[in-house]
């Protein structure tokens, strides 16, 4: 018995220290909002000498006229098509790969799986030549086209693991009850996969909300800017940066992946567990 | 008050005179730069004052931090959809230049924009890449030491005798006796790479590194060795905070703590970071001296060159336009008052004039162009500042500091390395 607590606050000791490793940097990036540049490189300390707003008020006015209220509503107007575009599109074509039989379906699916392994920056060279004869440069459009055509890889495996832990009776029975091929995914198969649609929605919000290198590339007015381009605005080697500014900004960026995190999570953790788990 | 009141009256009257001109058709341009907030703000000020007075003309401003500036900005190049205007990094032309015909040559263009308030052998030197001048200067930098007075005094430094190489090491080992705690200079492999290697092989062969005019490195092994073993002394005797200690404050020597903490004497920089290293230590008090000269030297080995050159979309359809707006952006006196310092001291006379007259730049950067106009080094942008070429010269830089082998070793590897590469150019 003693033995059996003796181990529980061991275990309790080094999950409570791994969970302190883990939220340090945000609790770090957090308090040092509220300090100036001086106390950030020249002091080890945690707490800020004061706690006040300011650079919460003087960050959020952006820099150069365009403030954060315009980047927050730009990258929602980036990031939620995207998510919904993927989640269709990827679930279709993830539902096709899984239950149906038809010629080169396996060639396909390799070819399909051998794309995740591109790296984007092989791929942006030719996508950015594509688009720009499409005409799609400083739009969204580089970013919802592919979403819609389900260019995420993958998401589309992840779907299809899920798929396959799904039985097939289940469907053979909607069959026999009347249903179509596409009711079958829409009444049958789509419910149940909900924890999969919801961490794969997660993971689609994350990487298009922190994703810099593609919205650099492709967008060019300030006015269609995402978050993550405007922090890194004022960032500059030949200028004096207001670090507090940039990194009350930045926690005001984190915050709706934190509170999607939390409020999610149930799905989140329940996605990853049962994908790929044979039934 | 009065001043800039006629200044601002004879800045309109040209403008309106223009505008009556080409009140025609819509032009809309675009504008792109890196920066920060500062510059930001000044440069679009500048414009809506330029589209005030053209009511024709909309500049689109595209702008953002220098964080993967060069990445967009070679995509948009070789695929033709870069802005009209464009700010670009000096060391990035030759290579642009080589790949392909992207720039308007401002020479064709003399009757559009003036350049006459602009010393022509500074743009002769500056702008001109493949015998056409195709940027055009937005200021003067250098290369140059940022001193702590108050900190040098502190420890009896003698610090305004002319610097040479030795001299260093010298003050460097009398800053260790002092204070075992506090360095000479706060430096990073960069710095190292432009204010010691560079600088030190051109004394010694007159000659930039890799000389353009020969397509081949300008020393033998032996000067290099010399310069690789005068580093590696620094590093040894306490001149430079080990390298341990510094590598994560590379690239941004201001947010070094020990730079902070007031525990570094002098600072290698150039005019445009004398800035942020000054505010990032208040309580310093500062000056910049001349930088290091060897007495038997070729060549001063340092020479003053832009932080950034304007240049123009070859695939611009308004040429007109463009230059219209950059006579504006340079010549004018009002722009010159709002623009001031932000790209470093202006390289046009007259803005230079206007802002030293209404006090509107650091008396200290000023003080770092002022002194390294005097000097006489060869312009080394080509194929020294290729981009291989470099990263082979900072790869070198850090083996030495860390000591990995001996300096002949990292010498012959450096050799050997730059040889491969130039032969494949």
């Amino acid at each position: 018995m003693k033995a059996r607590t003796l181990k529980k606050s061991l275990t309790y000791l080094f999950l409570i220290l791994f969970g302190i490793v883990m939220i340090y940097p945000i609790l770090w990036m957090f308090f040092a909002s509220f300090k100036t540049n001086n106390e950030i490189f020249g002091s080890l300390r945690l707490l800020p000498e004061r706690f006040s707003l300011d650079s919460y008020i003087a960050g959020w006015k952006g820099s150069g006229r365009v403030g954060y209220d315009k980047f927050f509503a730009n990258t929602f107007k980036l990031v939620l098509p995207v998510v919904a575009f993927t989640l269709v599109s990827c679930s279709i074509v993830a539902y096709g790969f899984a239950r149906f039989r038809f010629p080169g379906r396996r060639p396909l699916f390799m070819l399909l799986i051998a794309t995740l392994m591109l790296p984007n920056a092989v791929i942006i060279i030719p996508r950015y030549t594509l688009f720009n004869t499409f005409g799609w440069l400083n739009t969204y459009l580089p970013f919802y086209m592919p979403a819609l055509f389900a260019c995420y890889p993958f998401f589309i495996f992840m779907l299809v693991q899920f798929f396959r832990g799904v039985p097939r009776e289940l469907d053979e029975s909607a069959y026999i009850d009347g249903c179509g091929t596409f009711r079958v995914f829409y009444s049958i198969l789509l419910p149940l996969m909900k924890p999969s649609l919801f961490s794969a929605g997660l993971f689609q919000f994350m990487w298009t909300w922190n994703d810099y290198f593609n919205s650099l590339i492709f967008i060019n007015s300030v006015e269609k800017y995402p978050i993550s381009l405007g922090l890194r605005m004022s960032l500059d080697l030949e200028a004096s940066v207001a670090w507090g500014n940039v990194l009350a900004m930045a926690m005001v960026s984190v915050l709706p992946l934190i509170l999607l995190f939390f409020v999610a999570q149930k799905y989140f953790v329940e996605g990853i567990a049962t994908t790929g788990l044979k039934g | 008050m009065k001043k800039v009141l006629a200044m601002l009256l004879a800045a309109l009257m040209p403008c309106c005179t223009a505008a009556a001109a080409g009140a025609e058709d819509q032009v809309t341009l675009r504008f792109m730069w890196w920066g920060g907030d500062a510059r930001h703000e000044a440069t679009i000020q500048v414009i809506e004052k330029y589209m005030e007075a053209h009511p024709n003309v909309v500049i689109e401003p595209e702008f953002g931090g220098s964080d993967g500036y060069f990445e967009k900005l070679s995509t948009q190049l070789y695929s033709g959809t870069a802005a009209d205007i464009i700010q670009c990094g000096t060391g990035w032309m030759p290579d642009f230049m080589q790949k392909g015909d992207f720039f308007v040559n401002f020479d064709e263009y003399r009757d559009k924009i003036d350049l006459t308030n602009f010393d022509e052998g500074y743009l002769q030197n500056t702008g001109v890449f493949e015998g056409k001048l195709v940027g055009l200067p937005t200021g003067v930098a250098s290369n140059t030491i940022l001193v702590n007075t108050k900190l040098a005094d502190e420890l009896g430094l003698d610090y305004q005798t002319q610097l040479t190489w030795d001299r260093m090491l010298e003050l460097g080992r009398q800053v260790q006796e002092k204070d075992a705690d506090k360095y000479l200079f706060n430096t990073d492999a960069k710095q190292i790479a432009y204010q010691i290697v560079r600088p030190y092989i051109m004394q010694l062969t007159g000659r930039p590194f890799i000389d353009n005019e020969t397509g081949a490195r300008s020393f033998d092994k032996d000067q290099l060795v010399e310069v690789l073993d005068f580093v590696r002394t620094c590093y040894d005797s306490k001149v430079f905070q080990p390298a341990e200690e510094s590598a994560p404050f590379k690239d941004a020597l201001n947010t070094n703590p020990k730079w902070i903490a007031g525990d570094f004497v002098m600072a290698h920089c150039v005019s445009s970071t004398i800035t942020p290293l000054v505010s990032a230590y208040p309580d310093g008090v500062y000056d910049v001296i001349q930088v290091p000269l060897k007495e038997d030297r070729l060549n001063d080995g340092f020479y003053p060159n832009p932080p950034q050159l304007l240049v123009v979309s070859k695939n611009t359809k308004n040429v007109d336009v463009c230059m219209d707006f950059l006579n504006y952006f340079y010549n004018d006196p009002e722009a010159a008052v709002i623009l001031r310092d932000h790209r470093s001291v202006p390289a046009v006379s007259t803005a230079r004039q206007i802002c030293v007259e209404n006090n509107l730049i650091d008396p200290i950067v000023s003080k770092s162009v002022d002194i390294s106009m005097g000097l006489n080094g060869v312009n080394e942008m080509g194929l020294t500042t290729n981009s291989e070429v470099e990263a082979a010269i900072l790869d070198m830089v850090e083996n030495v500091a860390y000591g990995t082998r001996s300096t002949e070793e990292i010498a012959d590897e450096t050799i050997q390395l730059l040889d491969d590469i130039l032969a494949n150019l």
